[in-house]
């Protein structure tokens, strides 16, 4: 099929559409705090048993938020072939000597029980994390993710950083993807329709880089006058006036909100104890 | 209507990055707008229509003169949200002005710029949406939304601020003709409520609605007047501007002696008058049944769904079946989203069928193919071609798709054949800057960059969007040469004039579906399976069927004026 030309399907993690699912409903500061700590926890997991724990909890989250699983395995198994390279590096250069049995030792290269464990360990997590990032982006809006960004960054505020117009940036950033996607996938379709070799993946590094500047440079220059545009459509709607922005979204902090959160402090806990 | 809302005195603009030797983009600019006025601004591509609007917004700051909106001058950055406030922009794609992530943040994004309270924000966005009926699709992503819900999110995002004056930046200028209609209704709508409306456009049947009309030429305001008395001047073209339909064909009807009212608005004003001073002809037309030459492009039960197995999977095609006679226009017409771009982009081997068969030429697409020598017998122009250049000169752009397909003999006589085949003399052009050139000059080269490969087969989406009167004609025209070349040409369009004066068969399409295919005049006269498929039939079809009706007579197909007039005579009923 000459799917080729579909980069939409090239994004990893779900996009945002209102399901009613329990975690949309959840205050946005505070998901955003628990994929932190969930993070943290994560990264600092150094067994099978804590691994385990944040598994259960991703599982429980996943359903939480009504997400494909299908499509959401398939797009994690699109990605294994870095994992499995980022794995086998992280195999090769592990300097640290430990008294596990040794599985191969050829050359300089000595390969433990240990290496193989902690580099299962690392898919593990990468794994783990994208799931957990897909359950927030399929739990927030853009416009609420950027709220909850905004509350999550407030003790900069105390300090005179200005947060809100960073925060603005990201959002405009994190729209412009699909835009980004669709727009690369229309030039590449009118140049491959002047016989560009769009898609092969032979030739040389030179012949590759020349395949794909006529995409690149009207991509580049397409994206400049959206920016711009948009700029503009920003500023026609008051956007950078004086004064005191309000917000349509209100993010009101309910008890039953603490549940996730309670639930990463107590994974973090365990992971740390 | 006594209060000024819009005063500009002298005023110019120029960009600082501009050269000293090229003139300034707008210059001794002068005019006062009362409120509650219906303005067009009408002239060629790149005139400064753009770039005035964007300066009575504040969005850009005069370089010389002054700018007033309700006494706030532009460059009074203290008052700056005071005079926002009171315009709003529609830009020409409405994606663009669209910044949140859903429908009613969207909505809310300006009043949350202006501080509006929460409670007030939420009354105030439920109403625009139920009136816009969106409030049902209020969490829905912007980027799911069809083009239609776009549009009219675009707008309900600007008049949720409540601005006094409207500005559409030729936001009509991509529509299909029953969205372009819609869209001018709710245009008169709000000027009805006392709202200022300027309107950007390039059709001169919309610039004909208006109070007043604004020409611009060069970055100068060169006419400023009522419709009427600019369509009465001898000579537009050097303004880049036709006459409107109405305007021609009333006086022809009064050469040939017919009485009719001094301003007639649209064809519909006129039926009384033909009616009673018409009688019709009955015409012996002898039938020239020319046979059709063998299909070129043979489809049958063809389906496409994009991002096919994904959660994201959206049906664009259920069913087509068409055949394309060889050396012959085959048109595609329908609604925003009807499937026409889709089945575009199959025949040029972007899409391979997904259900169905496919042959182009000696290429059977339901095999495997290469797409270069598909390409090499079926060139296609994308929608707004121009967007997609990436060299600077203008014979390298040309010399692109030549060169990665192949050609016969010499490079640069591909490329020179293409150039003047479309108008493009080789030697003053091939050395040029392409961004120099106007809008109807780039379509040109987007053209040529096709034709240089020498296809049989020329498959064009929308070819004269966004041109100016004066360029689209000029484009038409070459389009037809292409014809006479032997060349099969696919055209897609909104336009049914176009498709008109450039087919002989056409399809209409319909959520997916080839609903009806035939001859295009047959067709276009067809005005109940037209309207059945929501396409806004010629105007003067709608005559022709009107004055049908009026006079009790049947008429055989009216579809351009000559049919008219070839069936009626002046004189009172026997």
């Amino acid at each position: 099929m000459h799917d080729q030309f579909e980069f939409s399907r090239n994004l990893i993690f779900p996009e945002y559409s209102e399901t009613g699912a329990w975690t949309q409903k959840r205050n946005s500061g505070w998901l955003l705090f628990s994929t932190v700590l969930y993070f943290t926890a994560t990264l600092l997991a150094k067994s099978w048993g804590n691994l385990l724990i944040g598994f259960c909890i991703c599982v429980f989250l996943s359903i939480l938020a009504r997400m494909d699983f299908k499509s959401n395995f398939r797009n994690i198994m699109r990605t294994m072939p870095m994992l499995v390279v980022i794995a086998a590096i992280s195999l090769f250069s592990n300097p640290i000597s430990d008294s596990s049995p040794i599985i191969i030792n050829w050359w300089i290269i000595t390969i433990t029980s240990l290496d193989l464990e902690n580099a299962g360990m690392l898919i593990v997590r990468f794994i783990l994390l994208m799931q957990i990032i897909g359950v927030l982006t399929s739990s927030l809006s853009i416009t609420r993710f950027i709220h909850g960004l905004e509350d999550l960054l407030t003790p900069f505020k105390w300090v005179g950083i200005g947060v809100h117009h960073f925060v603005i940036s990201v959002e405009i950033a994190i729209r412009y993807i699909p835009l980004l996607t669709q727009t690369a996938e229309r030039i590449a379709k009118a140049q491959a329709s002047r016989g560009a070799a769009w898609g092969s993946r032979s030739g040389s590094l030179n012949s590759r880089v020349r395949q794909i500047l006529p995409v690149v440079v009207p991509l580049f220059t397409i994206s400049y006058q959206r920016a711009d545009k948009m700029a503009m459509a920003m500023d026609a709607r008051g956007f950078g006036m004086k004064g005191k922005r309000s917000q349509y979204v209100t993010d009101r902090v309910q008890l039953i909100d603490m549940v996730i959160p309670a639930m990463m402090l107590g994974y973090l806990w365990m992971v740390l104890s | 209507m006594n209060h000024v809302m819009i005063s500009a005195d002298d005023l110019g603009f120029r960009y600082p990055e501009q050269t000293s030797n090229t003139p300034d983009i707008l210059q001794e600019i002068t005019f006062k707008i009362q409120k509650g006025e219906y303005i067009a601004i009408v002239g060629g591509n790149g005139s400064g229509k753009s770039t005035l609007v964007k300066l009575i917004d504040g969005l850009l700051i005069p370089t010389s003169g002054y700018l007033t909106v309700n006494g706030i001058s532009v460059t009074d950055q203290n008052h700056l949200a005071d005079l926002r406030k009171q315009i709003g922009l529609i830009f020409q794609f409405p994606e663009d002005q669209i910044v949140a992530s859903t429908v009613e943040e969207d909505v809310a994004f300006g009043l949350e710029n202006y501080g509006i309270s929460t409670r007030e924000m939420h009354a105030r966005v439920r109403k625009i949406l139920e009136g816009f009926d969106l409030w049902d699709l209020r969490g829905r992503a912007t980027t799911m939304l069809s083009a239609g819900q776009t549009q009219r999110l675009a707008l309900a995002g600007v008049l949720a601020i409540g601005p006094d004056c409207l500005i559409f930046d030729e936001a009509t200028s991509m529509l299909d003709p029953a969205a372009r209609k819609n869209l001018t209704g709710v245009m008169k709508g709000l000027h009805n409520e006392g709202k200022t409306i300027l309107h950007v456009t390039h059709s001169m049947e919309e610039a004909f609605q208006a109070d007043r009309v604004f020409v611009l030429k060069n970055g100068r305001l060169v006419y400023d007047g009522t419709p009427f008395d600019l369509f009465s001047l001898p000579d537009i073209s050097n303004w880049n501007l036709e006459y409107p339909e109405i305007i021609r064909y009333t006086q022809i009807f009064k050469q040939l002696g017919v009485r009719l009212p001094d301003h007639p608005r649209v064809l519909h004003d006129l039926v009384p008058y033909l009616a009673d001073q018409l009688r019709p002809v009955k015409v012996n037309q002898i039938g020239l049944i020319k046979k059709s030459a063998d299909p070129i492009i043979q489809i049958s039960d063809l389906a496409y769904t994009y991002l096919a197995g994904t959660p994201k999977a959206v049906p664009a095609l259920y069913q087509v079946d068409l055949n394309i006679p060889a050396n012959s226009g085959y048109g595609f017409v329908g609604k925003t989203g009807s499937g026409k771009s889709t089945v575009l982009q199959h025949l040029n081997g972007l899409f391979k069928p997904q259900q169905g068969k496919l042959r182009i030429g000696k290429h059977d697409l339901t095999k495997t193919y290469n797409l270069v020598d598909v390409v090499r017998t079926s060139g296609l122009v994308m929608q707004n071609p121009e967007s997609h250049f990436f060299e600077y000169y203008v014979g390298d752009e040309i010399a692109f798709g030549p060169r990665n397909v192949g050609y016969d003999g010499r490079l640069v006589d591909a490329v020179s054949w293409a150039m003047e085949l479309v108008g493009l003399g080789f030697t003053e052009f091939r050395d040029k800057p392409i961004h120099t050139l106007s809008g109807g000059q780039k379509r040109k080269v987007a053209l040529a960059s096709v034709l240089a490969m020498k296809p049989e087969i020329l498959v064009m989406d929308e070819p004269t969007a966004g041109l100016d009167p004066i360029s689209r004609q000029e484009i038409l025209k070459k389009f037809s040469l292409l014809i006479n070349t032997g060349m099969t040409l696919v055209v897609s369009s909104h336009n049914l004039a176009d498709i008109l004066m450039l087919t002989g068969n056409l399809t209409i399409m319909d959520g997916g579906r080839s609903t009806a295919n035939g001859n295009t005049r047959d067709i276009l006269w067809d005005i109940n399976t037209l309207l059945n498929h929501g396409i806004e039939p010629l105007p003067m079809i709608r005559l022709g069927h009107e004055l049908a009706k009026v006079m009790e007579t049947d008429f055989d197909p009216i579809i351009e004026f000559s049919d008219l007039i070839n069936q009626i005579q002046v004189g009172e009923h026997a």
